[in-house]
């Protein structure tokens, strides 16, 4: 992981690749190995001063192939090591060999992120709390969507497929997330109801996850009211590789008899399956390449909740000169999915419930419906480093999304007209500047807007396409004020054309400051606003298809304003042990959060600006390391007193306490163990309007989940069999939904 | 110290999957206990004309566990018994709902959709008798009367007294 980290900051921060269009150019070249001299891979290796660098390989070989001639410092730098620096009189015309034999450093330098400043920085630097999942992570749980990857993250909570951090979300009827999805950098909130896109994502080459806890919208804007999620894909490797990775497992029948009765299906294993094909190569000196393709069936454990999918995804990198790198990110995802919407009750939870009250056509509707959808993405991307201490960054973006409904009778997908057509486009330019050691300012400006068409949506002016087209200039200042004191500034202006009258207008500021107050432990205190603009399907759905809904052209965002404090630090124990510690107590007001409510005065459902809420916490996470063997040991715990000071009560659907504890040891050789283990209490408060046509629908247990894994990992070559929901526990993660029952799976994948 | 890490690694390891096997002895949600339920028969009296058919969206006979105080409470489907739909334009009509749940109800009677709005919907007769309260007793049928006269319909909401 930590080599992983390396050769992401070098991606992140020395970017450019030296390519001078004359032959007046001299070459770096050489290997880098330990005090033992076994190669290092992933070093960073650079010209001190600019962001000119590279990585090295698997051998430890690294070459910077054109760089000015002149007097430079070459630098090399890995996670785990000392740095090295060597000065060196570069020739035109010639090549110069630098070896370097880095000692390990006692000091583990830690995580690199980029999420909370728009740049790579130190972990212990950032203020504010970021937890970061490796492709190791992944793979040991076999996360095949975001969701499950992000339950193993203390102080994150997915209710179904609403992320829950620190409280921020309740059940919100799967519309309008409160948390920011990004992929590489850029957000990708589903165009209709804001939702995340947990399946749309390239999962063979993802580099990392990174969580922002807090809210994010002083450099992110709308949606990172409570947080941001941030999908770094891989870069392009210095050798071809490849890797397939194929998975199958079962879902268990469930235990009581009285609900396998209620379902034929439950009496049997249910299957899944899926595969995964990934494969990055350079194309020519200046190009590169990778592509990932995947397929997955699985049957599920709920009556009408089988999905299949089919993604591909590629990206296509250039750097036609010294300063300039470019790419392109294409996604396409199709899925065919039902839907369970609701149970129907706690003695029959595997089948969809349905209403009593018939509507006028005679069709009762079902806790259940299936869909065929489409979701494309498109990310462009250009870098231009105009010197060592300049660089600026546009980035374009389109992800759409198409929902078409499938016909009962003909079992065939209805055309897009009968559903849901949706695009959010725009694009951004940031720069980065550092005027001086000490002093780094990232700046930019946003315009985004959505084209989406909806049965379900009618707008303010009886078009059936929302727009809401938004525009943002944001800017942050960092700033050394001694050795050890760090300080954050930041804004960010937004505005939202809500329709033609009206507009809505946000200023986001953030402000933090860090104070190491141990070589690597750091004092974190931060202030920061969120906010979320209600999403479409909130604003505009009028629909009596299931229940009476109707739109609500009149809310307000929802906003948010965080205050932390935080110590972080990561040090060694003896020898090859390392102890990273975060802990953190945060106090969160939030104004105006947006429920759907039973409105006596409009006969309907609506989406309101209902509550006005106060969440305190403290949270605490641990990661014990063995470094040479890769054992570790992850702990989290996470408080919260959440109220409503709206009703004066617990605010609905949040846990008081959440324990996280993950394991994972090499036993002997190649083979490995682990398990995690995740425990919540039930919420405090269980305020659904659900309850009245859905029966059990507040019931809500503690969550108590344990899985187990077992792997061989012979380099080339992995297999693992995974047990989720070990011990087989029913809980729910929201209403009337039973979660995730216990399942088996056999995994196999080869790297090469 | 490698030794030594390693045999707390297993025992943490075997610490968590303790701890797991301990926290999930309960098994967390399981169907609850079966009530025997009981059963709801009754005979519906029209009188007075019938408005016009289309305007008669449904008709059933609505039992409920509570005195509702607007037509949004009418999606209070699990505190209610529902009937299938009654005839429309008839002199006379019975009706049997199966499988209620045993307790009391304070507040029933003939209910009439008269819109599509699937909150349109108000009384035109109730279950007088004992002034409306009847309770449903498990494994027993329980038997109501409601007289319906569109000349006199009942207020909505019921008058608080």
């Amino acid at each position: 992981m930590k080599r992983s980290a390396s050769r992401f900051l070098l991606v992140a921060v020395l970017t450019a690749v030296a390519v001078p269009a004359t032959a007046q150019v001299a070459r770096v070249y050489g290997t880098v190995t330990d005090s033992r001299g076994e190669p290092l891979p992933g070093v960073n290796v650079v010209l001190k001063g600019t962001l000119t660098g590279t990585a090295t390989a698997e051998d430890g070989s690294y070459e910077i192939p054109r760089v000015e001639p002149g007097p430079w410092i070459i630098v090399a730098s890995a996670v785990g090591f000392r740095s090295e620096e060597r000065p060196v009189t570069l020739v035109a015309g010639s090549g110069m060999r630098v070896d370097f034999a880095l000692e390990e450093d006692i000091v583990v330098q830690g995580e690199v992120v980029v999420t909370a400043s728009r740049r790579a920085q130190a972990a212990v630097d950032v203020p504010a709390s970021v937890a970061v999942l490796s492709p190791r992570d992944l793979d040991r749980r076999n996360v095949i969507s975001l969701d499950d990857a992000l339950r193993a993250i203390p102080g994150v909570h997915l209710q179904e497929n609403q992320v829950n951090v620190r409280g921020s979300s309740g059940f919100a009827y799967n519309t309008g997330s409160r948390v920011l999805m990004l992929l590489d950098g850029m957000p990708i909130l589903t165009p209709d109801t804001d939702g995340v896109a947990f399946d749309a994502l390239p999962f063979g080459r993802i580099e990392r996850i990174e969580v922002l806890k807090g809210p994010g919208s002083a450099l992110y804007g709308s949606g990172a009211l409570g947080g941001v999620v941030n999908v770094i894909t891989k870069p392009i490797p210095e050798e071809p590789e490849t890797e397939v990775r194929t998975y199958a497992g079962a879902w268990d029948p469930v235990r009581y008899e009285v609900w396998r009765a209620g379902w034929d299906g439950a009496d049997r294993y249910r299957v899944f399956s899926g595969v995964s094909i990934a494969h990055a190569r350079r194309l020519s000196r200046v190009a590169g390449a990778w592509v990932n393709l995947s397929a997955r069936q699985d049957e599920g454990y709920l009556n009408y909740s089988r999905s299949r999918m089919v993604t591909g995804y590629g990206k296509l990198a250039w750097n036609p000169s010294m300063a300039v790198r470019a790419s392109l990110l294409v996604g396409l995802l199709v899925r065919e999915k039902d839907n369970f919407l609701f149970w129907n009750g706690a003695r029959d939870p595997l089948n969809p419930g349905s209403l009593a009250i018939a509507p006028p056509d005679g069709a009762a509707p079902t806790g259940s419906n299936d869909v065929f959808g489409n979701q494309v993405s498109v990310l462009p991307t250009v870098t231009h480093v105009t010197s060592g201490r300049f660089a600026y960054t546009v980035k374009g973006r389109l992800f759409g999304t198409v929902i078409r409904p499938i016909n009962d009778l003909t079992g065939k997908p209805e055309p897009a007209s009968k559903g849901t057509l949706g695009f959010r486009y725009g694009g951004e330019v940031q720069a980065n500047w550092s005027p001086a050691r000490g002093s780094e300012a990232t700046f930019g400006a946003a315009r985004d807007a959505l084209a989406t068409r909806s049965t379900f949506y009618v707008t303010e002016n009886g078009d059936d396409t929302g727009g809401q087209p938004e525009t943002a200039v944001f800017g942050q200042w960092e700033q050394d004020v001694s050795s050890t004191v760090r300080t954050t500034a930041g804004l960010r202006y937004d505005r939202y054309d809500v329709d033609e009258a009206n507009a809505v207008e946000r200023m986001s500021p953030k402000l933090g400051v860090t104070w190491r107050v141990l070589p690597q432990g750091t004092l974190r205190l931060a202030y920061g606003h969120g906010f979320r603009v209600p999403s479409l399907a909130e604003r505009f759905t009028d629909n009596r298809d299931f229940f009476p809904i109707v739109r609500n052209p009149t809310l307000r965002p929802e906003r948010s304003v965080s205050y932390e404090t935080g110590f972080r630090t990561t040090r060694v124990v003896a020898g090859a042990w390392s102890v990273e510690v975060d802990a953190a107590a945060f106090w969160n007001e939030y104004w105006d959060l947006i429920e759907p409510r039973l409105e006596t005065r409009v006969r309907a459902f609506q989406f309101v600006n209902l509550t006005r809420a106060r969440i305190r916490g403290f949270e605490a996470s641990a990661d014990v390391r063995r470094e040479d063997r890769g054992d570790l040991l992850r702990l989290g715990y996470t408080w919260l007193d959440a109220d409503d000071l709206s009703l004066g009560e617990a605010l609905a659907f949040r846990s008081r306490h959440q324990f996280t504890a993950s394991l994972d040891v090499r036993v002997t050789g190649p083979w490995e163990v682990g398990a995690d283990a995740r425990l919540m209490s039930a919420a405090e408060r269980v305020d659904t309007d659900f309850a009245r046509f859905v029966p059990d629908a507040d019931l809500l247990v503690p969550i108590r989940v344990v899985d187990f894994r077992a792997g061989w990992n012979g380099g080339t070559w992995r297999a693992a069999v995974l047990v989720q929901n070990a011990f087989d526990y029913y809980y729910a993660e929201r209403p009337a939904y039973l979660a995730a029952t216990r399942r088996f799976t056999v995994q196999v994948a080869a790297r090469f | 110290m490698s030794h030594v890490g390693s045999r707390l690694f297993a025992s943490l390891l075997g610490a968590l999957a303790t701890t797991g096997l301990l926290a999930a002895c309960d098994h967390g949600l399981a169907p609850p206990e079966p009530e025997v339920p009981g059963s709801i028969r009754g005979i519906v009296r029209y009188s007075g004309e019938w408005p016009p058919r289309s305007e008669v969206h449904d008709l059933r006979f609505v039992a409920m566990r509570f005195v509702p105080r607007d037509t949004a409470d009418f999606l209070q489907l699990n505190l209610m018994a529902i009937s299938g739909g009654l005839d429309y334009g008839v002199d006379a009509d019975t009706f049997v709902i199966d499988d209620v749940a045993p307790g009391l109800f304070v507040y029933s009677g003939v209910a009439w959709q008269f819109t599509p709005n699937i909150l349109s919907w108000k009384p035109v007769g109730l279950v007088e008798a004992d002034g409306g309260l009847f309770a449903v007793e498990s494994d027993r049928t329980t038997q109501v009367e409601v007289d319906v006269d569109f000349r006199n319909l009942p207020p909505f909401p019921p008058p608080l007294d």
